[in-house]
C-alpha cells in the first residue's frame, strides 16, 4: 500500500513538473525558478522512490539515484541539463555536509586500534587497483582509435590517469548508506575510515598524475601546477579548520539553529570555493575532523543538530548525481566500462584480502569490506569530468568510458553494501510506522 | 580573480557569517528586548546595510545573485506558506462579528490613502500611466495594508478583553489582503515573454488560484503519511520548492501561490499541526534576515526620490490607520480600545511588506527605478513608523510608570 501511495504521489508531482515545463518552449528555462522546480521535484520524487526501494530491501540511495536517472535528461527529461547546472551550488553544499558528517564520525582515538587495518587495506587496495587498472587501461588505450596511435609513454600516461580516476571511492555513498540504515559496528566503521582516507590519497595522487600527463600532452589545458595544487589542498584544510572553530564557538555560545549555520557556512564554502579554488569535500571533512578530534564540542552534537537537514541533502545530492548519468554515452562504451568495473572489483577483493591478512582483521568482517569499497560517485565523477575537459581530444572518449564504469559501480555498489551490512548484522532494526505507533499506545496505556 | 578581490570576498563573507552569528546570539536578543526594538531595527538593519555594502564594493556580483535566485524564490515560498497557514477558517469563526468591519476599516483607508498619495508623488516624479505606475501604486497600497502588532499588553491595557484577540487576528489576516492585491498585480501586469500558453490576463488569476490550491493538496498528501520528523521536514522543503518553482516557471507570484497552498494546509485535518507550524516558524526569522540582505543588494538609498516616497508613504498610511481606527471604534466600541491606542497597536509595518515589494522586483525582468524607490519607501516607512511607535510607547509607559525595557514590539 505504501509503495502504491508513493508511486501515485510520484505520478502527481511528475505531472505538475511536466505541466510547468510545457509553459516554455523546449530547452528554455527560467533562472532560479528552474532550479527551485528541479530542487522541489527531485526531493519529493526521490523520497517517493526511496519508499519503493525500501520495499524491495534496496538502500534509499538507490532510489534517489534511480529517480535522478529516470527523470534526468537521459530518460524522461523532466529535469533538464540547465536545471542541473543551476543546482551545482546546492550540490557543492551537499558534498560539504556529507564530508562534515563523515569527519564527525571519525574519532582518531577510537580508530587507533584499527589504524593498522585501515592503512593496510587502504594501501593494498589502492596499490593493487593502480597496477591492475593501469594495465587494463593500457589495453583500452591501445584499442581505442583516438589513443591507439600514441607512443608507449603516451598510452601509459593515459592509462595512469584513467586508473587514478577509476580507483576512487565514494565516502558520500558509504556514509549515506550507513546513515540511512543506522548501521553501527566494525564493518561500517572500517569501510567509512578506509574510503575517507583512501579517497584523500586518490585526490592528492590525481593532482600529481594529471601534472605528469600534462607534461606528456602539451595540448592539454594547463593547470597552475604544484603551487595551485598546494593552495587548493592547504587552503581547503585551512578554511575547514576555521569553520570548525566557528562551529565549535557557536555551539558552545549560542547553540540554537546550528543546522542552519552549518548549511550557511558550507554554502559560502561552495560559493567562495569556485573563485578561491577550495574543495567543499576537503573543507567539510577537515571541519568535521577538527570538531570531533580537537575541539571541546563532540561531532555527535553536530550530527544531531544537522540530522533533520541531512535527509533532504542526501536526497537532492544523489538524485542530481543520478540525473548526470548519460545513458546514450554509457551504452556506447558499455563493454569497456564493464571491463573497467570488473577489474576494479577484482583489485578491491584481492587487495582487501591481502590487507586483512597483513593487519590480522577478523575474517568475517574482512570478507565483507570490499562491498563497502565498491560504490563510486561524487569524487570519481568530478575527476572523470576533469579528464573529459582537460585532455581533448582523447579525454572525451576515455572520460566517457570512465563515467560508464562509475555508473556501474554507482548503481550496484550501494545495493551490495547494504546487503553486506545486513549480513554483518550491523543494521539497526527500525519498526514500521504502525508498529511504532501501536507500541507507543501500549506504553501510554 | 585578482588577489585584492579574493581578500575582499573572504573578509566580506567572514563578516556576513559573524553578523549572522551575532544576530542569533541570545545577548543580542536580550538587547532587543531591553530597548524594545524590533528585529528589523536590531538584527535586520545591519544585514540590509551589509547587502548594500557588498553590492557597492563588488563582493556580491550578478553571478552571486543569480546563484542565490533559487534560494530567494524558495524563501519567498516559505514565507508565503507561513502566511497562508495563518488563514485558519475555524479560528476566524471564533472571532466576534465586529472583526470583519474592523479589519476592513483598519486596512482600506490606509491602503487607499497610500495609493493616492504615492500615485500623485510618482506622477510628479515623471512616472506616467502605462509605464508601470498603476502596478507600483497597487503594490505600495498592499504594503500599506500589513501591520505587525506593537506592544499590545501596554497599548490595550484599558481595552475590552477581546481587543487583544481582535488586533492579533487583524495582523494575520491583513497579510492575506496584501497577498490578494499582489495576486491581482501579478496576473494583470505579467511580464511579456516567449511562452507557449496564451491566456487572457484574468485567466492567469484563475491559474494562480488553481495552481496554489493543487499544490496545497499535493503538499498535504505528501505530509499526511510521513515516517519521521526528518521526512516531514524534507517533504516540506521539497513541497515549498516545488510550489515556488512551479509558480516562478509560470511567472506567477511565488508568495501568493505558496500562501494559497498554506491556506489549504491550514484548513485540512493534520496529525501534528503544532509541529508543522513550529518547523515553519523556526525558519521564518532566518528567511526574513536573508531577505533583508538580498533587499540590501538592490537598495538605492542615495536616490532622494525613495526617501520622499518613504515619508509620504509612512504619513499617508499612518493617517489612514487613524481614520480607520476612529471609524472602527465608533462602529464596534464594545470590542475595541481607544482609537489612538488601536492605531498605535496596528501602526508598525510588518516585514511581509518588504516581501511583497521585493517579489514585485523579482516579477519584472527589467525593473524600472520606481520599484527601487518603492523598496526604499517601504524601508524608510518601516523605520519612521518604528521610531514613532517606540516614542509613543515609551510615553505611554512613563505615564503608567512601568519599566520601558519590557515593552517589546514584534517583527511580524
Amino acid at each position: 500500500m505504501n509503495v502504491t501511495r508513493a508511486m501515485l504521489m510520484l505520478l502527481g508531482v511528475t505531472a505538475i513538473a511536466y505541466a510547468a515545463r510545457s509553459f516554455l518552449p523546449f530547452g528554455a528555462t527560467v533562472t532560479g525558478s528552474g532550479a527551485a522546480l528541479a530542487l522541489g521535484f527531485l526531493i519529493v520524487a526521490a523520497i517517493q522512490m526511496s519508499h519503493a526501494a525500501d520495499a524491495v530491501r534496496f538502500p534509499h540511495l538507490t532510489g534517489y539515484l534511480l529517480c535522478g536517472f529516470l527523470f534526468g535528461p537521459s530518460v524522461f527529461g523532466i529535469v533538464t541539463e540547465a536545471m542541473i547546472a543551476d543546482l551545482a551550488l546546492v550540490k557543492g553544499t551537499a558534498v560539504g555536509l556529507i564530508a562534515l558528517l563523515a569527519g564527525c564520525e571519525l574519532n582518531f582515538r577510537h580508530l587507533r586500534p584499527r589504524l593498522r587495518a585501515i592503512s593496510a587495506i587502504s594501501i593494498a587496495t589502492v596499490a593493487l587497483n593502480f597496477i591492475l587498472l593501469t594495465t587494463a587501461f593500457f589495453w583500452v588505450a591501445s584499442t581505442v582509435p583516438v589513443t591507439a596511435g600514441f607512443g608507449v609513454l603516451g598510452r601509459l600516461a593515459v592509462a595512469v590517469i584513467c586508473a587514478n580516476v577509476v580507483a576512487a571511492f565514494s565516502p558520500a555513498v558509504v556514509i549515506g548508506v550507513i546513515t540511512e540504515t543506522e548501521a553501527k559496528g566494525p564493518l561500517s566503521e572500517l569501510c567509512m575510515s578506509i574510503v575517507v582516507v583512501a579517497d584523500l590519497a586518490i585526490v592528492v595522487i590525481y593532482s600529481l598524475t594529471s601534472t605528469l600527463a600534462r607534461s606528456v600532452f602539451p595540448e592539454a589545458r594547463q593547470a597552475g601546477g604544484i603551487t595551485v595544487l598546494a593552495a587548493h589542498i592547504f587552503g581547503s584544510i585551512g578554511v575547514g579548520i576555521a569553520f570548525g572553530i566557528i562551529l565549535a564557538l557557536y555551539i558552545r555560545r549560542v547553540g540554537s539553529r546550528t543546522g542552519l549555520l552549518v548549511f550557511a557556512l558550507l554554502f559560502i564554502a561552495a560559493e567562495a570555493g569556485r573563485v578561491l579554488h577550495l574543495d567543499p569535500l576537503m573543507v567539510g571533512l577537515t571541519a568535521g575532523l577538527f570538531l570531533e578530534n580537537v575541539s571541546p564540542v563532540s561531532g555527535e552534537q553536530v550530527t544531531k543538530a544537522t540530522e533533520v537537514i541531512a535527509l533532504p541533502t542526501f536526497a537532492i545530492f544523489f538524485a542530481v548525481v543520478g540525473a548526470e548519468l548519460h545513458l546514450r554515452a554509457f551504452l556506447h562504451v558499455a563493454p569497456f566500462a564493464v571491463v573497467a568495473a570488473l577489474v576494479r572489483a577484482t583489485g578491491l577483493f584481492i587487495g582487501t584480502k591481502i590487507g586483512v591478512i597483513i593487519a590480522g582483521v577478523d575474517r568475517d568482517v574482512g570478507r565483507l569490506v570490499p562491498f563497502g569499497l565498491l560504490p563510486q560517485a561524487g569524487v570519481a565523477i568530478a575527476l572523470a569530468v576533469l579528464v573529459l575537459n582537460d585532455f581533448p581530444p582523447w579525454g572525451r572518449v576515455l572520460g566517457t568510458i570512465l563515467l560508464g564504469s562509475i555508473v556501474v559501480n554507482e548503481l550496484i555498489g550501494p545495493v551490495l553494501f547494504r546487503f553486506a551490512l545486513a549480513k554483518a548484522g550491523e543494521i539497526r532494526h527500525r519498526p514500521a510506522r504502525n508498529e511504532a505507533e501501536s507500541s507507543e499506545e501500549v506504553a501510554v496505556v | 580573480m585578482p588577489a585584492e578581490q579574493i581578500a575582499r570576498v573572504v573578509i566580506a563573507l567572514a563578516a556576513a557569517v559573524m553578523l549572522a552569528i551575532a544576530a542569533a546570539h541570545p545577548s543580542v536578543r536580550r538587547l532587543e528586548q531591553r530597548f524594545g526594538l524590533s528585529v528589523l531595527a536590531a538584527s535586520g538593519f545591519p544585514l540590509l546595510a551589509l547587502g548594500y555594502a557588498f553590492r557597492a564594493f563588488g563582493v556580491v556580483t550578478e553571478q552571486t545573485l543569480s546563484d542565490l535566485r533559487p534560494v530567494y524564490e524558495f524563501g519567498l515560498g516559505w514565507i508565503g506558506l507561513a502566511v497562508g497557514m495563518q488563514l485558519n477558517v475555524r479560528r476566524l469563526d471564533e472571532l466576534p462579528p465586529s472583526f470583519t468591519t474592523t479589519l476592513a476599516l483598519m486596512t482600506l483607508p490606509a491602503t487607499l490613502l497610500a495609493a493616492v498619495s504615492c500615485a500623485l508623488l510618482l506622477s510628479g516624479l515623471g512616472l506616467i500611466y502605462g509605464s508601470g505606475l498603476l502596478r507600483d501604486v497597487l503594490v505600495l497600497a498592499a504594503c500599506a495594508a500589513v501591520s505587525a502588532p506593537a506592544n499590545l499588553r501596554l497599548l490595550l491595557r484599558h481595552g475590552p478583553p477581546r481587543a487583544m484577540q481582535l488586533v492579533s487576528a487583524i495582523t494575520q489576516v491583513d497579510q492575506v489582503a496584501a497577498f490578494a492585491i499582489l495576486a491581482l498585480v501579478a496576473s494583470m501586469f505579467r511580464p511579456q515573454a516567449t511562452v507557449l500558453w496564451r491566456l487572457p490576463r484574468s485567466g492567469w488569476f484563475i491559474v494562480t488560484l488553481g495552481v496554489g490550491f493543487l499544490l496545497g493538496v499535493i503538499i498535504y498528501l505528501l505530509l499526511r503519511n510521513v515516517r519521521s520528523r526528518a521526512e516531514e521536514f524534507s517533504l516540506l522543503i521539497g513541497g515549498v520548492a516545488l510550489a515556488a518553482g512551479t509558480a516562478g516557471y509560470l511567472a506567477l507570484s511565488v508568495p501568493v501561490v505558496c500562501a494559497l497552498a498554506g491556506a489549504v494546509l491550514a484548513n485540512v485535518p493534520y496529525h501534528d499541526r503544532a509541529r508543522l507550524e513550529a518547523t515553519l516558524g523556526d525558519f521564518e526569522r532566518p528567511m526574513y534576515l536573508l531577505f533583508l540582505f538580498l533587499v540590501g543588494t538592490t537598495w538605492r538609498p542615495l536616490e532622494w526620490q525613495g526617501w520622499v516616497l518613504g515619508i509620504v508613504f509612512a504619513a499617508s498610511r499612518g493617517y489612514g490607520k487613524l481614520i480607520g481606527a476612529r471609524a472602527a471604534v465608533r462602529l464596534a466600541a464594545a470590542d475595541l480600545p481607544a482609537a489612538r491606542n488601536l492605531t498605535l497597536a496596528l501602526l508598525p509595518e510588518s516585514a511581509v511588506a518588504i516581501v511583497v515589494i521585493f517579489s514585485l522586483a523579482t516579477l519584472d525582468p527589467a525593473p524600472i527605478p520606481a520599484i527601487a524607490w518603492g523598496i526604499n519607501a517601504v524601508i524608510v516607512g518601516s523605520v519612521l513608523t518604528e521610531i514613532y511607535v517606540q516614542a509613543m510607547q515609551r510615553r505611554e509607559a512613563r505615564s503608567v510608570g512601568e519599566e520601558t525595557g519590557r515593552f517589546v514590539t514584534h517583527f511580524v
